[in-house]
């Protein structure tokens, strides 16, 4: 995809990408991202950590959230900052939206805010992006 | 290292790792096929996230595991060049701050990373939990 900056405006929202992240996952992106923290893969290492069960590594909503963006942009486009706070967990199973609406361009910078809702429509991370196209 | 959150706090400031990262195929290949969905067709260039997890294994074997680490609190990133497969980052990590909030602490750890001629690619910030206020 390839992004026309002239068409776009503040409040316009890009396209969604959509995850349903299982155990499997989190194990592949533990290897891949040397965040074996055990909260992430084992559940009785969860529950002494005061979790109901295994939780998603933050991360790899954030990578979630650049690979949403990267689809959008393009190879015409660069990812130039993004900064999340990660406010509620995510579990193995859930379904998680990856969601961003332009809040400013200026020139070939826009400015976007990003989050991931989960299937009850919570924001569990959220924060802001800057592409340049 | 084997660090007391309190030991950890005298090295606010300092560099704790610092070391080459050679951008490896399959390292990018598990990355994106850890991210899953339709894996897009590895470029030379590197995906933007795949820089987070520069050195990240030792960070936790060596500092957030030893020190009961929880959960990532924040991440922010800026990149300011881009990566190719082969090319090899130097990387430091070093700690900003520790902050104590019974009963977790909070440790800020701020990555950088050049190319080998000093260009600068990455710096990138992260908020962790940690479980043990000792």
């Amino acid at each position: 995809m390839s992004v026309n900056t002239g068409t776009l405006e503040p409040d316009m929202e890009i396209p969604s990408l959509v995850r349903h992240p299982d155990t499997r996952q989190l194990a592949m992106w533990a290897e891949a991202s040397g965040d074996n923290n055990p909260i992430h893969l084992d559940g009785e290492a969860a529950r002494a950590h005061g979790l109901p069960r295994i939780v998603m590594h933050g991360q790899l909503g954030t990578a979630f959230l650049c690979r949403m963006l990267s689809d959008w942009y393009g190879r015409e486009g660069r990812l130039r900052k993004i900064a999340v706070a990660y406010k509620g967990f995510n579990y193995p199973d859930d379904t998680l939206t990856c969601r961003g609406r332009v809040k400013a361009i200026d020139g070939n910078f826009i400015t976007l805010e990003i989050w991931i809702e989960n299937q009850q429509g919570a924001k569990t991370t959220e924060g802001t992006a800057v592409v340049e196209i | 290292m084997s660090l007391t959150v309190e030991e950890l706090r005298n090295k606010t400031g300092q560099t704790l790792f610092e070391f080459d990262w050679p951008v490896e195929r399959d390292a990018v290949r598990r990355f994106a096929n850890a991210v899953g969905g339709d894996t897009p067709a590895l470029h030379e260039e590197v995906p933007p996230a795949f820089l987070l997890t520069a050195g990240f294994d030792r960070v936790m074997t060596d500092l957030l595991n030893p020190l009961r680490a929880v959960l990532h609190g924040s991440t922010e990133i800026e990149w300011f060049n881009p990566v190719k497969i082969g090319d090899v980052l130097k990387v430091t990590i070093k700690l900003v701050s520790v902050r104590k909030h019974s009963p977790l602490a909070f440790i800020t750890l701020e990555t950088e990373q050049h190319h080998q001629d000093n260009v600068p690619v990455a710096r990138c910030r992260q908020i962790i939990a940690l479980r043990s206020a000792g």
